[in-house]
């Protein structure tokens, strides 16, 4: 029986899937369903709120459940217990809010089931105890979140999803190989350090690296931030604002993880670098050029949703920028300035920016539109939204007696206390970047505010209502929470951020000693403030967002033509590998179509080698010529056949849309027909062919069997035409069953079989026409006197050719110039002489055996 | 190692007569009554699956026994035996075997042929319970064989000019393997004297290497014809869109995955993994498979054709299995095993939906799927969540293998080729999550939306095609989230990595 | 060596036939009589042959001698290992085989004819089995000879007649030649012509006489065994009516030049002996070339009995290699060859004849849709290709796999590759058939017309003999163990 602390932990995680369940099965969008969400959100909060009070002495508590290959591990700490609050509140105000927002979706419930399935995801990832359990949670996370970004189903959130689906997969495998390199080097189990080995340092690299980059692309760090802004701007407000204001939190979290599980120096080992402060200072880099980058990139864009977006990676890079700090401070008591302003800079990040996506959700959801060039002069019909959004815009840009003003001190010092180098004296280069990616929020968030809600009225906008009571609910909620803790900073930093500041090892005396309002940092903030106004100022007068910047500068392009790259290789790869396996099937066909040729051949060549051998009467001449004529036809048929099939087969690959098993049929009935048809001609044709004969026995059969293959080759085209003509019909949709029977009649109409033989005979068939009475014109192409062979050596070569043609069958015909009539009688000649000579042979041989016999005695 | 007294007993036996029994039975298929013609034939694949069962248990209790039949030669048994890795196996085929015949009933309902399809398909049956308990290097091939050649009329089924051509194809490459494999086997057994599966092969140290080498290299070509390790794999994309859809699931859930089971047993039972490690053959087995794995899927990635598609789906995963089988080392060999089992599951499902979409709405191609989510949503969210258990997205049974196997490889001192692993399964991404989206959110084609019943509860399919699909992805995900259990497929991998593999 | 016990089994089983032959001739033209004689002199021939396996199995050979015109030279008979293996198939198999010639030979004329001479030729070849010495082989190989040719034209027609006398011109001949080879051995060896001591022809013999007399003896009866290039004459015999057909190609006739082979190699020269000279390597390569070559000729054939006919030749050349490897496994291979071909041929031809009585079709290509009018027919017929492509637990693959393992151990490892591709060869003319024959779309649906019960049951019986040769072929009594007891005895092991 699971003591009431560890059900409350597994409730944090189990009740948000419970309540997607219950509303997947309610479905509708009735307000039992709308209950439910709500219900389920805040009962989440509920539970994450009722661990406060018993739950301070007993961290870390962990809980374990079997699944999947061991077991799942959720560790509840202090640190994760304030997230855990965080999520469940924001995700609360997110819900309320976006029932009225999805009021008029067909999707809602949807929506609803994804939010929850994903909160509870996200508790997983916030909870986890372990590698494997915090990779799952944060796989699940991740995917679910692809419903929010594909939510609207238009085109454009349809590629955004695609993009976001791209790189949630992709960090998905780094983080894979990350998590299994951690395992092998001897770690994972739990959160804690892993003891360095030296053999492992280099796999600890690794694993570190894949991790911090599998983290980093949900928590959009730069170069792999890509899907945000698109994803952002696409999905629904309230997915917006969880997006922006959690989700992404939870990369940082985890890149946060990995530098405490695998950065951490351990005591007495001495390594060349310091691990913890090479790390730190990328990450430091990293997240300053993100802070400067997101602010710059934001102040160009036309939509407030993308200029949010950007704004949140900017945020994220102040949050990756401290961790970098505490990181590369590692010993230092100032690092903890660094980690404290980070993981409180998570805290309020997530309030504000999900306050201010959802304003930008009711501004959508009223005014119709985010654009900030249709957009202008709200403030009259939308005052409560502004007054969330002006409290939000105070938070995050820092300002005194707001919760951002805190973090950013924090962070402040940190920097400063990791600046490398001094220049103009007390300022330097880290630390500038850190107050101009300051001056920029500034600017950025009031362009946005002034955009749209000060200035004219744009027209089309007069009769804008303000938010609803309900979306309201969520924003006030929100905003009433960043003014608790700006006005009382020091009881959350105390309280919570200290102790696991501590917990992560750092000492905390800094913290402590931490004044907030000190000159030195309300000086900065207006310092801050003063950039920001000046950057607006300018920005209003060269207006960025008109800038042209190359598209080779976007990484976006380079997103784009790597994928269609990619897609290139695997069409190339594809047609490489097909070509491997058609030649193979051709391979395939084609031995087994010659070898039923061959048994074609050889059994022709048999009877007629009997029939000519063995009988050897002259009147069997006129009945080798009919088979010849039939065996010549029935080739052509054949053929034909193979023809009018590889065609239909052909014309059927190319055709793009071809319903399945028709293809098959369809090329079946072209081979039905085309057989019948070729049939038909070939029946004629022997008919005309063997009165032709008849009146010419001796000299003809060259002649007539040219004349019947190219008469063939006409039909074969005729034929190949109109399955042609079919395939084309069929490729437009046509039923092209009912035309196969027309094909069959006009093939047999048009076959001008005496026609073509008359074009292909001597002038003396022509006058008398290939039915006519027997010519009387005797050839001149007769075979001289004898014809038998004279030589010895043509007997010599008969034999030869009968021996190789008896064991190859592939050649019928001895001698292609030779006369029919002399080449029977030779056969003839041969097969008796062959007959013979065996048992002479045998005889001969019997002689010399005997012969050697008696010698040998 | 017990040797059972009684080899009438034996469920093992049971579990292989039964099909055949049930082959027998079907040649009287048009004279069975109609009602009750499922039932009796049904019988045989599920009663197997419970022998199988009741063989699994008794491996986890750690008994293993053999029973010998007949003696075929001298010092040559039709023998049966049960091991872990077997016993896998055996589970693996019975119960996807008992899902696709319920399937098929639905499948087949109209084809005139379906007693010949019946029959040849328990024939296979047996032919793949045999493989799976097989206890020597000659049972193994004779049931091997029994399958391989049986399974050309159950691609040849249809009768269309494409399945001639794919079976005819099919029947040349398997007639190829077979004599390799003959050639193989006769070569091994002339070497050692002996046709038993031997922990650590039953090639002795005195073998002259190149009588070693040509026994691995024929038996492993000839086993990789079927496991469609490249450049041996051309049939495997064309019989798999010509043979009726419960048999593609088969093929590619268990019989190619037969011919992978072949190359583990004679990787670590007949040539043995010193022998290959000493002449270097485990490392070519594995960059073979390493290219396998990545270039089929590349290639799935253009294909149109949804079955032609997982076909080359099924030739890279089946490279994984090679892969893991070839570092011999029991971590990858324990992926190695479980992917066996969860490939079956996963793929068998993803081949029952394409066939349901192929027959009942004459779906065949990716490019006509739009949209088709609407019409059939519990058919395409089994195949949606297949899809994401192959790709290998936690916790359903895809993941499994790919984190035992890459833990396996670490471990194994080969972690080059995670990249392999890690590549394959973000190249399965690519090519099955479009044919998802486009059923979701794909425009439906106005033809297609004029000739389909509308959308109704009931209206998808017959339930026997329907139950066998939700069962399947029920299975995919319970192969994932309590893979943790004692009994679990995973756990009997171990068994059976650690009896192959661990007495090196 | 087997232990001689004196026993007058060994003549009665060929006199058995012999005297049912001549009951058949006197009374034959009655039909209740003819099918009473035959089958009754079927079963008790059997039941003789079956009787003397037990002690064959345990090393007895049963020896009965009763005439000698000159000193070495008579007639006798001894029941040994080998003799016992060709014995007991063609013993068994006519039994099975009369059934089948009286169910098809039904309304046919002359069958007192007939089935007097199909018992003579029984006789003769049970005779030559267990003949004790190379004479009484001989003359009862001649005597197998001229029977059977009454059978061959049993039809008539002049094809038949061709037929005839080309088969008399070859089998004669091959007779002359064999004639002169036993006399140049009793020349040779000094009067001896007893087989059971290992060879007869001494070791000091000059290696050129060796030769000839080699040569002689496997050509002469090489001619019977239709070794390529002197296989004419078995196609061409095709005309005859299927039970001969199935008799000659598969039993009698072409078993009777193999077994005059084996006993060559192990009776007449010993292992030993020519294991020193080159003479068995070139006997081996003339056998794998006639084994690819006639499947090649199989595989250009229409006409189902002259593919029969190619395949034939083809399988019989397995006994020649086999015999010629002078390696155990392979000599094993080559004797349950005799068995397993003989099987699996007549299992086909059965199945064919069936087809040719039942649906007057004789051509391959003619056959669409068979399979599904006489499924049970096709069945066997299909068992029996699978067999003859070496599908382990069927009779051809204890062959196949004899011989590869035979041809490892020699060191000959394209023994092996000739198996595989004879394999492959077997089922590139097999299956198209079976293929034509169940799954080749057919318009309409042939209404099942099975043979008629005496054509059917037969050809059914074959095909599960077929399944048992592979499965349980190392039985005590089974080909396999007998071969092991003959090849043990010739290898001296």
């Amino acid at each position: 029986m699971p003591s009431p602390m560890t059900a409350l932990v597994l409730a944090l995680v189990g009740l948000p899937f419970a309540g997607a369940a219950l509303v997947g099965v309610v479905g509708g969008a009735g307000r039992q369903r709308d209950a439910l969400v709500v219900a389920a959100s805040s009962a989440t909060l509920v539970a994450a709120v009722a661990l406060v009070p018993v739950a301070s002495g007993v961290y870390p508590l962990h809980v374990s459940v079997p699944f999947l290959l061991a077991e799942a591990t959720l560790t509840l700490d202090l640190f994760a217990h304030l997230l855990t609050v965080v999520v469940a509140f924001v995700w609360t105000c997110c819900a309320v809010h976006s029932l009225d927002y999805l009021r008029d979706d067909d999707d809602s419930s949807r929506f609803h089931v994804t939010a929850l399935a994903t909160l509870g995801a996200t508790m997983g990832v916030v909870l986890a105890g372990d590698l494997v359990t915090l990779f799952l949670a944060f796989e699940l996370m991740g995917l679910l979140a692809y419903l929010f970004v594909v939510h609207k189903r238009t085109g454009k959130a349809e590629r955004a999803a695609a993009k976001y689906l791209v790189l949630t997969i992709a960090s998905g495998f780094l983080l894979l190989a990350g998590v299994l390199l951690t395992f092998h080097i001897g770690g994972g189990d739990s959160l804690a350090p892993v003891p360095f080995q030296e053999d492992t340092s280099a796999l600890r690299w690794l694993a570190a690296a894949l991790l911090v980059l599998g983290f980093g692309v949900k928590a959009g760090m730069l170069p792999v931030h890509i899907w945000l802004p698109d994803a952002h701007s696409v999905a629904p407000s309230p997915a917006s604002a969880l997006l922006s204001g959690v989700l992404i939190k939870t990369g940082a979290y985890g890149i946060l993880r990995t530098l405490y599980m695998l950065l951490v120096p351990a005591e007495g080992i001495d390594l060349s670098v310091d691990p913890s402060a090479a790390a730190g200072l990328v990450l430091l880099v990293v997240g300053l050029t993100g802070a400067i980058a997101g602010v710059a990139i934001a102040l160009a864009q036309d939509d407030m949703k993308r200029m949010l977006a950007y704004s949140s990676i900017s945020q994220i890079g102040f949050v990756i920028a401290g961790l970098g700090a505490a990181a590369y401070l590692t010993g230092d008591r100032s690092a903890a300035y660094g980690l404290s302003g980070s993981l409180y800079h998570i805290v309020n990040h997530a309030l504000y920016k999900a306050a201010l996506f959802l304003g930008a959700g009711a501004v959508l959801k009223n005014a119709g539109t985010t654009e900030l060039r249709r957009l202008g002069g709200l403030w009259r019909s939308m005052p409560k939204t502004l007054t969330v959004m002006v409290v939000a815009t105070a938070g995050i840009t820092g300002l005194p007696l707001l919760n951002g003003f805190v973090s950013k001190s924090l962070l402040h010092h940190a920097v400063e206390a990791a600046e490398p180098v001094r220049l103009l004296g007390a300022i330097g280069p880290f630390e500038a970047a850190f107050v101009l990616a300051g001056g920029g929020t500034v600017a950025v968030l009031a362009k946005l505010l002034w955009m749209t809600f000060g200035g004219p009225a744009n027209a089309g906008l007069k009769k804008v209502a303000d938010a609803s009571p309900r979306m309201l609910a969520g924003m006030v909620a929100l905003s009433a929470a960043m003014l608790a803790i700006g006005w009382a900073p020091l009881v959350l930093l105390h309280s919570t951020i200290t102790p696991a500041v501590q917990g992560f090892g750092l000492d905390p005396s800094v913290l402590v000693s931490y004044r907030q309002f000190t000159w030195e940092h309300a000086g900065f903030s207006l310092l801050a403030l003063a950039m920001g106004a000046a950057i607006f100022a300018l920005d209003a007068r060269v207006d960025v967002s008109r800038a042209r910047v190359p598209r080779w500068a976007s990484i976006d392009y380079w997103y784009d033509r790597s994928i269609e790259a990619g897609l290139q290789v695997a069409s190339l790869a594809g047609t490489r590998y097909e070509a491997h396996i058609v030649s193979t099937s051709r391979a395939i066909r084609s031995a087994s179509a010659s070898a039923s040729l061959m048994r074609l051949r050889w059994r022709r060549a048999r009877q007629r080698a009997i029939a000519t051998i063995v009988e050897g009467s002259p009147d069997r001449h006129a009945a080798i010529v009919f088979q010849h004529i039939s065996d010549v036809l029935e080739d052509d048929r054949v053929a034909t056949v193979e023809h009018a099939v590889a065609h239909a087969e052909e014309r059927q690959r190319e055709a793009p849309a071809c319903p399945g098993r028709g293809c098959d049929e369809y090329i079946d009935a072209v081979r039905d027909i085309v057989d019948y048809t070729a049939w038909r001609v070939r029946n004629d044709r022997i008919a005309t062919a063997t009165r032709m004969v008849r009146s010419d026995p001796e000299r003809s059969l060259e002649a007539v069997e040219i004349a019947l293959r190219e008469a063939g080759d006409r039909t074969r085209e005729t034929i190949i035409a109109a399955v042609h003509d079919l395939a084309l019909r069929r490729m437009a949709g046509e039923n092209v069953i009912p035309h196969m029977s027309t094909l069959v009649v006009r093939i047999l109409h048009s076959e001008d079989f005496a026609g073509n033989i008359a074009r292909t005979m001597p002038p003396g068939w022509h006058t008398q026409g290939p039915l006519g009475p027997s010519p009387t014109v005797q050839p001149d192409t007769s075979p001289s006197a004898s014809p038998l062979p004279r030589t010895l050596g043509a007997w010599i070569t008969d034999i030869v050719q009968l021996v190789v043609a008896a064991f190859t069958r592939e050649r019928t015909d001895w001698g292609e110039d030779r006369p029919e009539q002399e080449r029977i009688v030779t056969l003839r000649r041969v097969s008796n002489a062959v007959t013979r000579d065996l048992d002479l042979a045998l005889s001969i041989m019997l002689v010399v055996l005997l012969a050697v016999l008696l010698a040998a005695r | 190692m017990s040797v059972h007294s009684n080899s009438l007993l034996s469920p093992a036996l049971w579990a292989v007569l039964l099909p055949l029994a049930a082959a027998c039975l079907s040649l009287l298929y048009g004279r069975l009554p109609r009602r009750g013609r499922f039932l009796l034939l049904g019988t045989a694949p599920v009663a197997s699956a419970l022998f199988a069962a009741i063989l699994v248990r008794g491996v986890l209790a750690g008994s293993s026994h053999e029973i010998r039949l007949v003696r075929l030669m001298p010092d040559v048994y039709l023998s049966l035996r049960v091991d872990a890795a077997g016993a896998l196996f055996g589970l693996s085929v019975a119960v996807l075997w008992s899902f696709i015949f319920v399937f098929s009933v639905g499948y087949l309902r109209d084809d005139r042929y379906a007693g010949r399809y019946h029959t040849f398909s328990m024939l296979c049956l047996a032919g793949l319970m045999g493989v799976a308990y097989a206890g020597d290097l000659i049972t193994f091939l004779a049931f091997y064989e029994l399958f391989s050649i049986m399974s050309y009329a159950l691609i040849v089924h249809e009768g269309t000019s494409s399945a001639i051509a794919a079976a005819r194809k099919y029947i040349v490459y398997i007639a190829a393997g077979g004599s390799l494999l003959v050639m193989g086997g006769a070569l091994a057994f002339s070497a050692s004297g002996a046709a038993d599966f031997a922990a650590g092969g039953v090639l002795g140290p005195g073998t002259p290497p190149t009588t070693a080498t040509g026994a691995a290299l024929l038996l492993i070509a000839g086993f990789g014809v079927k496991a469609a390790l490249f450049p041996l794999h051309g049939w495997v994309a064309d019989a798999h869109p010509a043979a009726p859809a419960p048999f593609s699931a088969a093929l590619s859930g268990v019989m190619v995955a037969a011919g992978t089971f072949g190359i583990v047993r004679v990787v670590y039972e007949v040539v043995g993994a010193r022998w290959l490690a000493v002449l270097a053959i485990d490392r070519g087995l594995a960059a073979v498979a390493a290219f396998t794995a990545i270039s089929a899927a590349v290639v799935a990635i253009k294909q149109d054709d949804l079955k032609r598609r997982l076909a080359y789906s099924t030739v890279s995963q089946m490279a994984y299995i090679t892969l893991g089988a070839s570092l011999l080392a029991p971590g990858p060999l324990t992926g190695a095993l479980v992917h066996i089992t969860n490939h079956a599951s996963m793929k068998g499902c993803l081949f029952l939906c394409a066939g349901l979409l192929a027959r009942n709405a004459g779906i065949t191609r990716v490019s006509q799927m739009g949209g088709i989510a609407r019409r059939f949503p519990v058919t395409m969210a089994a195949f949606t969540l297949s899809a994401l258990a192959l790709i290998g997205i936690p916790p359903l049974a895809g993941f499994v293998s790919k984190w035992v196997l890459g833990y396996g490889m670490l471990d194994a001192g080969a972690g080059g080729y995670l990249v392999v692993l890690l590549g394959g399964a973000a190249l399965a991404a690519v090519y099955l999550l479009p044919v998802v989206r486009i059923a979701y959110l794909g425009e439906p084609s106005e033809e297609r939306e004029g000739s389909l019943a509308p959308a109704r509860p009931g209206n998808e399919a017959a339930p026997s095609m329907l139950a066998p699909i939700v069962a399947l992805t029920a299975i995919t995900a319970l192969l994932g989230i309590a893979a943790f259990a004692d009994g679990s497929a995973l756990s009997l991998a171990r068994l059976a990595a650690e009896s192959l593999a661990g007495s090196r | 060596m087997p232990v001689e016990v004196w026993d007058i089994r060994p003549a009665l089983a060929p006199m058995v036939s012999f005297v049912c032959a001549l009951l058949v001739f006197i009374g034959g033209s009655r039909a209740g009589w003819r099918r009473f004689w035959s089958m009754s002199a079927a079963l008790l021939k059997f039941i003789i042959v079956a009787s003397m396996l037990p002690g064959t199995v345990g090393g007895v050979a049963y020896t009965f001698r009763f005439a000698e015109f000159a000193p070495g030279i008579g007639i006798g008979f001894r029941a040994d290992a080998l003799g016992m293996a060709f014995a007991t198939v063609s013993s068994l198999l006519w039994v099975v085989a009369t059934v089948y010639s009286i169910g098809y030979m039904k309304g046919e004329r002359s069958l007192g004819r007939f089935f007097g001479f199909f018992a003579l030729c029984v006789s003769a070849t049970v005779a030559l089995a267990l003949a004790e010495n190379l004479l009484t082989l001989f003359i009862f190989y001649e005597v197998l000879t001229i029977s059977a040719y009454p059978l061959v034209v049993h039809d008539e027609t002049p094809e038949a007649l061709r037929a005839g006398r080309t088969y008399f011109t070859y089998t004669l001949t091959g007779g002359g030649v064999i004639l002169l080879g036993i006399a140049m051995t009793y020349v040779v060896s000094d009067g001896v012509l007893a087989f059971g001591h290992n060879g007869i022809v001494p070791p000091d013999t000059t290696p050129a006489v060796l030769a000839i007399l080699f040569v002689m003896l496997t050509l002469g009866f090489g001619v019977k065994a239709a070794i390529m290039p002197l296989h004419g004459w078995l196609p061409r015999a095709m005309v005859a009516p299927t039970p001969v057909s199935a008799l000659l190609h598969a039993v009698a006739v072409v078993k009777a030049g193999a077994f005059g082979v084996v006993r060559t190699v192990h009776d007449v020269f010993g292992v030993e002996l020519l294991r020193q000279t080159w003479l068995p390597d070139a006997l081996a390569y003339l056998a794998a070339f006639t084994i690819i070559a006639a499947s090649v000729m199989a595989l250009l054939q229409d006409n189902l009995k002259r593919r029969l006919a190619y395949s034939t030749v083809s399988q019989l050349s397995y006994v020649l290699l086999g015999i010629a490897l002078l390696n155990p496994w392979a000599a094993v291979a080559a004797v349950v060859h005799i068995a397993n071909q003989a099987v699996q041929k007549v299992t086909m031809f059965f199945a064919a004849g069936a087809i040719q009585r039942t649906t007057g079709k004789t051509n391959i290509s003619e056959m669409s849709g068979i399979g599904r009018r006489m499924p049970a027919t096709m069945g066997a017929f299909g068992v029996a290709a699978l067999g003859f492509t070496g599908m382990p637990l069927l009779a051809g693959f204890i062959s196949k796999w004899h011989m590869s393992v035979g041809g490892f151990d020699s060191g000959m490892w394209w023994v092996a590759l000739v198996m595989a591709a004879s394999a492959l060869l077997n089922a590139a003319y097999w299956f198209p058939m079976l293929y034509l024959a169940f799954f080749k779309p057919v318009s309409e649906e042939p209404t099942l017309g099975e043979a008629r019960p005496s054509l059917l049951y037969p050809t059914l019986v074959c095909a599960v003999l077929v399944i048992l040769l592979g499965l349980v072929s190392d039985l005590p009594g089974m080909p396999l163990s007998i071969a092991r007891t003959a090849v043990a005895q010739a290898f001296g092991m």
